[in-house]
């Protein structure tokens, strides 16, 4: 999937910033970026809204959070990544492969193949098992099954072992999501996410349904599991409190270059 | 594709998940099948019925006429004859070497409402319905005499008649005509149901018809003379004429020829018409109804469909971080539409399929009595083609009916894509 001329370029990139970013990167030094936005621009029609970001990059294996109020655009930033929505300036690159001459549907399918995404709430299909819920990233990308099976033997198997590393109990494997508890939810979540290895995880608001303790074992797996996966994690939430888990932790507003005019 | 495979599962689950809400759209469209499909077996059971009124009977004959009316009067033994046919004709007929039986068929009273027949025991020898049914008399026996009565059995029931119960035939078809009341009838014969217009008729012999009409001129009781019972076998009792004469033929093949050497006969002016023919003929007129009540049907499945968008629409809007998740595991606005449209499909075709179960238990269950009852016979036969047609038509609407929704979704998870705005 890596297309040589876009890890020759990783390369280069990487040795440009190497004394940066060797502490995070040295194990993954060989692996394109996880994100990366060039000078990126949108709009939505009829808003005063505006996102300009001229800069912004997650490596391999680096964990960062991205601090700002509900409101500020974080989830236009995510929809964007995500290639739900179309920037009309600059590019985004998953993985070494850019998102702007891609077709709606081969960016649903790199979606698929190379973003886990863990919501702050509507994270589960209710009416399907833990174990459906996690296999559920792999349904839509045979990349992804690809690498479970790859490491584990069979998806089930990879399932299995993620959910078993993320602290749930066997007994709950086969028990409806639906009847989980909140804490029970993100971690299967956070399963699903991580099935298949994907690149690059996102979480939106993960923890905010979740109570102190919860908060911290949970992220403490989620970016152990994501240093280990050597995905890029990339973090938004509005508690500051959570920032010192992470490699790197911005706010949204020095991300958004664009001012209102006051 | 295991990603059609996996559609059509999370499909299933989605629904069964809501089945509490889903079940009332499955029986809607369950009620409408039964319906559709219901109405279409009894609609084909009803003109099986009417065009097997009668069976074995090649030619229908009678005074020259309509073939309608003949049929209508001497088949359903409705309305009245203008003309009769004369007893010699019906001799002559009953003799040519073709023919293999005559009935012959003398109306004009009545009792209660109910067409009173005078006939002769061929009548219950020869006469067939459906097919190759022969009349069965439930309780009793043919009559052998005068004054003798053999009630169909929709008569007996309603008139509350037994075995040796006494009846007065009434002059002519109307309620408030006179009554020969002075010769009273002793019923020996109860018939069978057959769902046919036998179950609304009194059948005499021709001799009692012309029996109680020795003392009547012109349609009334001739003033001052009047014949008791007693003396009445001293009189010749032999018809005069008879209003229609069903024939059998010995090789139904010649059918035609006979039916022109009657109408063409230098004597009586005859008519002779094919039952078959006619009866269909007759039943075109009636398919007005028939083609109502098809519409009827419809409409309560279009209502049915219409239900079925409405609940899958109505559930869109609690499936839309179900919808997220799905778009963010890389599923497209594509994926999502065929979700919903097998969705749609599946409730559809539960819908039929329980439909048509529960048809066929409830024809099971009610057959019998229809049967007994109506002479109704509906049978349990495996679908026609017509009704595959119905019920494939039924699951391609709902197919088509669930693209609604299934569009709504689309544009819905394109829109929404991973955050649902609330």
């Amino acid at each position: 999937m890596v297309e040589p001329v876009s890890r020759l370029t990783k390369l280069a990139d990487n040795s440009f910033e190497g004394s940066k970013d060797q502490s995070t990167t040295s194990s993954e030094i060989d692996r394109p970026a996880a994100v990366k936005i060039d000078s990126l621009e949108f709009c939505f029609k009829r808003s005063d809204f505006y996102l300009k970001i001229e800069q912004f990059k997650i490596e391999s294996g680096e964990t960062v959070f991205v601090s700002g109020p509900s409101g500020c655009g974080k989830s236009t930033l995510l929809s964007l990544i995500a290639g739900i929505l179309k920037p009309f300036k600059g590019e985004i690159v998953i993985d070494g492969q850019s998102l702007s001459p891609l077709s709606s549907g081969a960016r649903d399918r790199l979606r698929g193949d190379k973003i886990g995404f863990i919501f702050q709430q509507f994270n589960l299909t209710p009416y399907l098992s833990v174990l459906d819920n996690a296999l559920l990233s792999c349904r839509f990308s045979a990349l992804r099954r690809k690498a479970a099976r790859l490491a584990y033997g069979s998806e089930r198997a990879a399932a299995e072992a993620i959910l078993t590393r993320l602290g749930l109990d066997k007994g709950l494997f086969h028990r409806q999501a639906s009847k989980l508890s909140v804490g029970q939810r993100q971690r299967v979540a956070a399963a699903r996410a991580l099935m298949g290895r994907p690149p690059l995880l996102i979480a939106d608001e993960p923890t905010s349904a979740l109570d102190a303790d919860n908060r911290h074992s949970f992220l403490e797996t989620l970016v152990r599991e994501c240093s280990q996966a050597g995905a890029g994690l990339l973090f938004v939430s509005h508690d500051k409190s959570l920032a010192g888990l992470f490699h790197r932790t911005l706010t949204f507003e020095s991300l958004n270059l664009w001012r209102p005019k006051s | 594709m295991s990603g059609l495979f996996f559609l059509v599962r999370l499909a299933l689950l989605s629904a069964w998940n809501r089945r509490l809400t889903l079940s009332l759209i499955v029986i809607s469209i369950a009620l409408s099948t039964i319906l559709l499909i219901g109405l279409e077996r009894v609609r084909r059971e009803v003109r099986q019925g009417f065009s097997q009124a009668v069976s074995g009977v090649d030619l229908v004959v009678g005074a020259r006429g309509s073939q309608i009316q003949l049929i209508l009067y001497a088949v359903f033994h409705l309305g009245g004859a203008s003309n009769n046919m004369s007893w010699a004709s019906a001799q002559n007929i009953a003799q040519l070497e073709e023919v293999s039986w005559t009935i012959p068929i003398s109306m004009g009273d009545s009792h209660r409402g109910f067409p009173a027949v005078a006939t002769d025991n061929n009548f219950f020898e020869h006469f067939k319905y459906r097919r190759d049914k022969s009349l069965k008399l439930a309780q009793g026996r043919p009559f052998k005499d005068i004054f003798e009565v053999v009630l169909g059995s929709e008569v007996a029931a309603k008139l509350g008649y037994r075995l040796n119960s006494s009846l007065v035939l009434r002059h002519g078809l109307a309620q408030v005509a006179p009554e020969h009341s002075d010769k009273p009838f002793t019923a020996v014969g109860i018939l069978e149901p057959t769902g046919t217009a036998v179950d609304r008729s009194l059948y005499v012999n021709l001799e009692s018809m012309e029996a109680i009409h020795v003392d009547w001129r012109g349609g009334a009781p001739i003033r001052g003379f009047s014949v008791p019972p007693e003396l009445i076998r001293k009189f010749n009792l032999k018809p005069k004429s008879v209003t229609a004469l069903l024939v059998g033929l010995k090789n139904r093949r010649r059918v035609f020829d006979l039916q022109s050497k009657i109408q063409n006969s230098p004597g009586e002016a005859l008519t002779a018409a094919l039952p078959g023919v006619a009866l269909d003929q007759l039943y075109s007129l009636l398919g007005t109804g028939e083609k109502a009540l098809t519409a009827v049907s419809i409409l309560v499945t279009v209502t049915g469909l219409m239900g079925l968008i409405a609940a899958v629409m109505a559930g869109l809007g609690e499936r839309r971080g179900e919808l997220a998740i799905l778009r963010s595991v890389g599923a497209r606005p594509l994926d999502v539409m065929i979700l919903l449209t097998l969705e749609s499909l599946t409730l559809t075709l539960c819908g039929v399929a329980i439909g048509l179960a529960a048809l066929f238990a409830l024809i099971a269950a009610i057959g019998p009595i229809l049967a007994d009852r109506y002479g109704l016979i509906i049978s349990l036969s495996v679908p026609s083609t017509r009704e595959w047609l119905y019920m494939g038509a039924v699951v391609l609407s709902g197919f088509l009916a669930g693209l609604a929704p299934a569009i709504r979704a689309y544009f819905i998870s394109l829109a929404d894509g991973l955050t649902v705005s609330t």
